[in-house]
């Protein structure tokens, strides 16, 4: 995944080839949007790229090493966070190792532009990395947490995963 | 006055007055002596005249205006006056007519005083009146004792005077001079007694003084209290020494009866304060009784007016019961009606009950079938979820397929929503049934107990009437009792007035009772006072 808040140049002008300008066109747009899986756990609205996510199951009671919590792996501390319908999100960590999270109340599966997206300044950035959390999105007077499931399994030593 | 001073005077009064009529009762008895033995000596010196001039004629006529004794002229011939003033001294005169013939009355010059007048009442009396004469008389402004006979004719005319005189200096002389003595004596003598009775006075009074000023310290002292206490102390010997000893007795009794009155007077206060409360309590009370009284008599009248409407309405009372009686077993009849209609009741609401609790019943499977859905409907949103990751995934080329994979997920959104709503509204038919459940089962114990009430209201209803009659025999008897009762409290109400009036009467007794109390009050205080101007105990030192 490529995340970085840069700006991308507009297709040249002067070009002679329709398609190709088509094709410019849409790998632009594709550069500057993002599919983004929301969901809220405790009352926070989590926001994940949905290719980063390869399946969503029903979670009915079972366990595993590879199963864990959303609070947990975030961190909420002691306090008991009640989920109301949970679901499993298998996340795509290249086949290294299973790592699948249990999420509660997805919203939506929804396209974003990248310009919504606010970056966090650079003095909280890399504490809020190590938490894999990278950026936070405005919507409908809420704000969405964008997570990196991927990074975040990397800081808690779940080796190499590749991009 | 001072008593001192007026013994004083007194003494004074009765020295000078006692020597004063020795005195003039001494003088006056010498000066009568002398005036007794002057006119014996006038008659001796008249009779020894009359004999010279007889011895010279005894036959009196007036010649050629000469008076004769017998042959004797007597006009200017002074050897018979001269021969009295030799015997006897003092004057003599004959007058022929009223005119001075012979004398030796000398005037200032020393010339014999012939030719001069008799006038005065030694003229009214022997010339007018022809009777000798003896008197005072002034000559040439001496003071003289004289004596005129008149000098007869033989025709018994009275032809001239025959007078004789002497100065009253001649036989006063030494009387003068004793009564200036006496005068100067009595005086002296009036001085002498006048200081030595004072004197006596004052010493035999100064006890009386000592008395004064002991009965002074007793009664008139700075403190205005009577010192019954307090003795006279200076007691002499003598009769004012026997009235201290007296005043002391009478102060002795004094001290013994005014103690007795102290104490009486204490006791008097005492019982008149506890009187004065007394009333005062009593007043209040019989004040409060009259209050009371009044209450009672206007209550009273309000009772007899009650008693007079109850006696009305008890008349109505015992029509009404009649009526009550007949109504009563009207209702009887309906309480049986009543609890038919209750058994029937019954049954239908047992009936309605058990339709109520299949309902319930068909309403849990309901919601069994709803879970089911929900459940489908929660899968159905898993797997458009997981399509709208394969769309997101696919690019472009998913983009129709995520549309269709957003629509499915919103169905299942519509359908666990409708559902959840479908589940509200069946948990609320739920409660619904079971309130209507709890509801039917508690009227049913109410139509149970209605159905049972409704019995006992038919027992109590066939008492009631059987209690109607006795009601009904009851409000007669009432009605009777309280026409006599209306009778009675009329006449309470007259004796409370009686009572209201004896109450009244009383209260102005104990008002006039209390003010004389007070007034008691007020003499015992004054009595008191009095009292208080009486020292009967030693002051303590």
């Amino acid at each position: 995944m490529t995340v970085s808040g840069e700006i991308y140049p507009a297709p040249q002008d002067g070009t002679d080839d329709a398609a190709e300008l088509l094709s410019a066109q849409k790998e632009q747009k594709k550069r500057n949007t993002l599919n983004l899986l929301i969901f809220s756990v405790a009352g926070v609205f989590f926001g994940i790229d949905a290719d980063q996510v390869a399946e969503i199951s029903a979670y009915q009671g079972e366990k595993g090493e590879d199963l864990f919590w959303f609070h947990e792996e975030m961190g909420y501390g002691e306090k008991a966070v009640r989920y109301s319908s949970p679901a499993i999100a298998t996340i795509r960590n290249g086949g290294v190792a299973p790592y699948r999270v249990i999420i509660d109340s997805m919203e939506d599966i929804a396209e974003f532009k990248h310009k919504d997206i606010r970056l966090f300044p650079t003095l909280l950035e890399p504490y809020l990395l190590r938490r894999g959390i990278w950026g936070i999105l405005p919507r409908n007077g809420n704000m969405i947490l964008l997570l990196d499931f991927k990074r975040l399994y990397l800081e808690r030593g779940g080796g190499n995963i590749l991009i | 006055m001072r008593l001192t001073t007026r013994f004083v005077l007194l003494n004074i009064i009765i020295v000078i007055a006692s020597i004063a009529i020795t005195t003039g009762f001494a003088l006056f008895h010498i000066h009568k002596e002398i005036n007794r033995q002057a006119n014996v000596a006038q008659e001796n010196r008249l009779n020894t005249f009359w004999e010279l001039l007889r011895s010279k004629g005894s036959d009196f006529q007036i010649v050629n205006g000469k008076l004769l004794a017998g042959n004797y002229v007597v006009n200017g011939n002074f050897e018979l006056p001269d021969r009295i003033k030799e015997i006897f001294g003092g004057t003599a005169t004959i007058f022929m007519g009223d005119t001075r013939v012979t004398t030796n009355v000398l005037k200032e010059d020393g010339s014999r005083a012939i030719g001069t007048k008799l006038v005065g009442a030694a003229y009214d009396a022997v010339i007018k009146g022809g009777k000798p004469y003896r008197g005072e008389a002034m000559i040439l402004g001496i003071p003289y004792f004289t004596a005129y006979d008149p000098i007869k004719n033989n025709r018994g005319e009275i032809i001239g005077v025959l007078y004789v005189g002497v100065k009253k200096s001649d036989f006063f002389a030494a009387y003068d001079e004793l009564k200036t003595g006496v005068i100067i004596m009595a005086i002296a003598l009036a001085i002498v007694l006048t200081f030595f009775t004072g004197f006596m006075v004052k010493r035999s009074l100064s006890p009386l003084k000592l008395m004064v000023g002991s009965l002074k310290e007793i009664t008139d002292n700075d403190s205005g209290v009577t010192i019954l206490t307090k003795r006279m102390t200076a007691i002499s010997q003598d009769e004012i020494g026997d009235v201290s000893k007296e005043v002391n007795n009478l102060l002795d009794k004094m001290h013994h009866i005014m103690t007795m009155v102290d104490g009486v007077s204490k006791r008097i206060s005492s019982h008149t304060e506890t009187i004065t409360e007394t009333v005062t309590q009593h007043a209040g009370f019989t004040s409060q009784l009259s209050s009371s009284v009044m209450e009672i008599s206007s209550t009273m009248e309000e009772f007899s007016s009650t008693a007079a409407q109850i006696a009305q309405h008890s008349q109505g009372v015992a029509e009404n019961a009649d009526q009550s009686q007949l109504d009563i077993n009207k209702s009887a009849h309906g309480m049986e009606n009543l609890a038919m209609k209750m058994s029937e009741i019954m049954q239908d609401n047992e009936a309605n009950l058990h339709e109520v609790v299949e309902l319930g019943r068909k309403s849990k499977e309901i919601n069994k079938v709803m879970e089911i859905i929900n459940s489908i409907a929660s899968q159905t949103k898993l797997i458009a979820f997981n399509a709208a990751l394969e769309a997101a995934s696919a690019g472009e080329a998913g983009k129709r397929f995520g549309v269709v994979a957003v629509e499915i997920r919103r169905l299942a959104d519509n359908v666990v929503e409708s559902t959840a709503e479908i589940e509200s509204k069946i948990s609320e038919i739920m409660s619904a049934v079971d309130r209507f459940i709890i509801s039917s089962e508690k009227g049913s114990k109410r139509i149970i107990e209605g159905r049972e009430y409704s019995g006992q209201a038919l027992e109590m209803l066939s008492v009631v009437v059987s209690g109607a009659e006795v009601t009904n025999d009851t409000a007669k008897q009432i009605s009777l009792s309280t026409h006599q009762q209306q009778i009675a409290s009329s006449q309470v109400l007259l004796a409370l007035r009686e009572i209201e009036q004896g109450t009244r009467y009383s209260t102005q007794s104990i008002q006039q009772f209390s003010a004389i109390s007070k007034d008691l009050k007020g003499i015992s205080q004054e009595f008191e006072d009095y009292m208080n101007q009486f020292r009967l105990e030693e002051k303590p030192r």
